[in-house]
């Protein structure tokens, strides 16, 4: 891509701190929202709320070497700074690293996305046909660019969040508070902060945040967009979860696939008020709908990066591969109904993505400044 | 133009693929289940739903004698096969997504509810607040279509029958998510409600049935469940205790003995048993668990607000005195209820079924964890001590009973 085209993208692109900020959040409580996974990190009990909050320092830290990284070069996107680093070659193929990356996330979410319609609304209805739906519509919206995207989440994010609060608010008479004691009676110091880093690593949007950076009008809102933003959503999600906890107990919560969605199927006013959960899925469904769009996007971006062609060729090649991998992936197992790889290859890969590479890079850079200040 | 063909063509493809939501089930295609059965019949499982006519209301207007529900059975090794079963002898596809009811008889209560029922969990069409209910010493088909209320539908009459609880709490409440949400509980056993079949007397306006038996329905009482097999009953008075000490308790009446010693005989005969009644308005109850050397003790605190009901005796509540008096033998009949109840559920049962397991836990979470397997012994054997006071806010429209002078 040349550097003229490259710039007229980042120009049209331009995305201001709220838009960022909602973004963000929005990424993040759709992937603490879809299954709670917060319910079956150690220590799986009443005190999972407390890991949750225990794990936003651990985000914060983890998130230090992309947000040096990010800090240094705010003109650039994560594969753009590699490159830059690490030279052409080697550069291509950590960028080829982070575009897998990007492209199984996508591959992901879409599955999980798959799940929670076929379980919440359309049962009958093939993989294929399900996946097309919120494909295309992902498609449209990437198309349109980041700054449309933003402007989207601008107007539905909020009132995503308005709603969950409504929701929180709404069942209030199934609370039973006495689910969340004794507080750590049952827990190890070591497992609260196990199920911390595990939890923390779930939440990989330090990357995404890195891809956006360049985007950004003001870059020195970087720093605080991504704090601000992992603090309201972790709170977000923190509600979600007590409500969830006191509602259901610990014990029945973690058996559930989509424990927020039987939370709203509970909230009824006698005698026939009920059926909230109607509203929520269609909040549910946005709110997934932005978060497949935006990695469909970032996907995009990251491809037209290695190949040096327009990001917006690749949108349709890649919903056409992810809606391929979803099917080849539904149709053989479930992806969250079972405990199986998917977890432990999500935590290797946000290790080795937030992490090793990362501080890898930053060891490079740090080599290379010294040598060409002696040089 | 190419573009704008394209749309158009597009259009035009959504047109006729958007037309509805894919496998969408009208209404004239299903059968709306208000009720469900659930029973063992041999080494199977007999589903029995209640599912709602809807030709009913028509017909009845022109005289026809169609029901308003009709009863439809299956039977399979599970839950999911005896479902199906119904599809080879009911021409509509059950939704049981209305269903505000599930009835388990006695046999199948006493085989042990979650491994069956995981069905019933796993799809998501039944809704987690339908009401779970024993049929007490009967199959669930039994006391379906039972029907001794003003409402068309049985199963909205049972329904009707559990929601009477905010007035008399000699019943519980449980639904299905209640009941699952205690089930995974340390230091809790799980407790279901009961409907139960009853003689009525039928009182004929020919006078010519006059005094033959008839059926009725009364969910008064409980099931209690050691894990999850249904082992005892207890009684609706036992009932009102546990909803006592649970905290469960909205509106309801206690009937006491009028104070003695302040009966001055004026009208009525020193022999009558005298009762007075309080209507309760709010009831807070505090349970606690404490280890003492001599071993665990239980203890409850209830507080009552009430207005008084009935005062049958020559008590005088306009007298601040007497009124006390009133107060403290409100008190005290309560006290000893819970305190009976209590020890015989210790002595009888043996099962905590109160949740003083849940309070160990949570005050002495290090401690629980090496007894919680001997929990039911240790509760068993445990001290209860009960405090009650009444506050009577309220003396209806009248003071002086108007039998006092």
């Amino acid at each position: 891509m040349s550097n003229v085209n490259e710039r007229i993208i980042k120009e049209r692109n331009k995305i201001y701190y709220n838009q960022t900020l909602l973004l963000l959040i929005n990424f993040r409580v759709m992937l603490g929202l879809n299954n709670l996974p917060i319910l079956r990190v150690p220590p799986a009990n009443q005190d999972v709320w407390i890991v949750l909050l225990l794990s936003i320092p651990y985000i914060l830290i983890f998130s230090l070497p992309l947000l040096f990284l990010s800090n240094k070069f705010n003109n650039f996107n994560l594969i753009e700074i590699i490159e830059k680093i690490m030279g052409r070659i080697l550069g291509k193929i950590v960028g080829i690293y982070y575009f897998l990356v990007f492209l199984y996330y996508l591959v992901i979410f879409s599955s999980t996305f798959v799940e929670i319609l076929d379980n919440a609304l359309f049962r009958e209805t093939p993989t294929w046909a399900t996946a097309s739906l919120f494909l295309i519509t992902s498609i449209h919206i990437a198309h349109k660019g980041l700054r449309n995207l933003a402007r989207l989440g601008e107007v539905l994010i909020p009132l995503i969040l308005v709603s969950l609060f409504v929701f929180v608010i709404l069942g209030y008479d199934n609370y039973q508070f006495a689910n969340l004691f004794p507080i750590l009676g049952n827990s190890t110091f070591k497992d609260i902060n196990r199920g911390a880093i595990d939890i923390s690593l779930r939440f990989v949007d330090a990357i995404i945040a890195t891809m956006l950076t360049p985007y950004l009008v003001n870059k020195k809102d970087l720093n605080k967009v991504y704090i601000r933003s992992t603090i309201y959503s972790l709170l977000t999600i923190t509600l979600i979860t007590i409500t969830t906890l006191t509602t259901l107990g610990p014990e029945f919560a973690k058996r559930i696939n989509f424990p927020f969605l039987t939370y709203t199927r509970l909230i009824n006013f006698q005698p026939a008020i009920q059926g909230f959960e109607s509203v929520y899925i269609v909040f549910w469904i946005i709110g997934n709908i932005i978060r497949i769009a935006g990695y469909l996007y970032i996907s995009s971006v990251s491809l037209g990066q290695i190949t040096g062609i327009r990001n917006d060729r690749f949108i349709l090649p890649l919903a056409i591969l992810t809606l391929i991998a979803v099917q080849l992936i539904k149709d053989t197992r479930p992806v969250l109904g079972l405990r199986g790889p998917f977890n432990q290859i999500t935590l290797i890969i946000s290790f080795m993505s937030i992490l090793v590479i990362p501080i890898i890079v930053i060891i490079v850079y740090l080599f290379r400044r010294k040598f060409k200040e002696r040089g | 133009m190419k573009r704008k063909l394209i749309c158009l063509a597009l259009s035009f493809v959504l047109i006729f693929s958007l037309t509805a939501c894919w496998n969408a089930r009208e209404l004239n295609t299903v059968g709306i289940s208000l009720a469900m059965g659930l029973d063992i019949e041999g080494d199977k499982i007999l589903v029995t739903f209640e599912i709602v006519n809807p030709s009913y209301t028509q017909k009845n207007h022109g005289g026809g004698d169609v029901g308003p529900v009709k009863y439809v059975q299956g039977i399979g090794n599970t839950i999911f096969e005896a479902f199906r079963d119904v599809s080879l002898k009911f021409d509509r596809r059950i939704l049981i997504s209305h269903n505000k009811l599930i009835i388990l008889g006695e046999d199948f209560a006493r085989r042990g509810l979650i491994n069956q029922t995981d069905q019933l969990f796993r799809n998501r069409e039944l809704r987690e607040t339908a009401y779970m209910l024993i049929a007490k010493g009967a199959k669930a088909y039994e006391v379906m279509g039972i029907n001794n209320g003003l409402e068309d539908l049985p199963g909205n009459y049972i329904l009707n029958l559990i929601r009477n609880k905010r007035d008399n709490p000699k019943t519980v409440d449980v639904r299905i998510m209640n009941y699952l949400r205690d089930y995974y509980l340390e230091g809790i056993h799980t407790v279901a409600g009961v409907v139960e079949m009853i003689d009525r007397t039928q009182i004929d306006e020919t006078g010519k049935d006059m005094g033959t038996k008839d059926k009725e329905l009364t969910v008064i009482g409980a099931a209690v469940f050691k894990d999850d097999i249904l082992v005892a009953y207890i009684s609706g008075n036992d009932t009102k205790a546990l909803n006592y000490i649970k905290n469960d308790v909205k509106k309801g009446l206690i009937t006491f003995p009028t104070p003695k010693d302040i009966v001055r005989n004026r009208k009525s005969n020193l022999e009558d048993k005298h009762l007075s009644s309080v209507l309760t308005i709010k009831v807070k109850t505090k349970n606690d668990v404490e280890i003492k050397d001599e071993g665990i003790s239980l203890k409850s605190k209830v507080k009552i607000r009430g207005t008084i009901g009935e005062v049958i005796g020559d008590i005088d509540v306009y007298n601040e005195e007497e009124f006390k008096l009133l107060e403290e033998a409100c008190s005290n009949t309560v006290k000893e209820a819970i305190k009976h109840t209590v020890e015989k559920v210790q002595r009888e049962i043996g099962l905590d079924i109160f949740g003083f397991g849940l309070i160990f836990q949570r005050k002495y979470p290090d401690e629980f964890k090496k007894i919680k397997d001997n929990w039911d012994e240790i509760f068993s054997h445990a001290d209860y001590q009960i405090e009650v006071e009444t506050n009577l806010i309220r003396t209806g429209l009248i003071d002086t009973p108007i039998n006092v002078d």
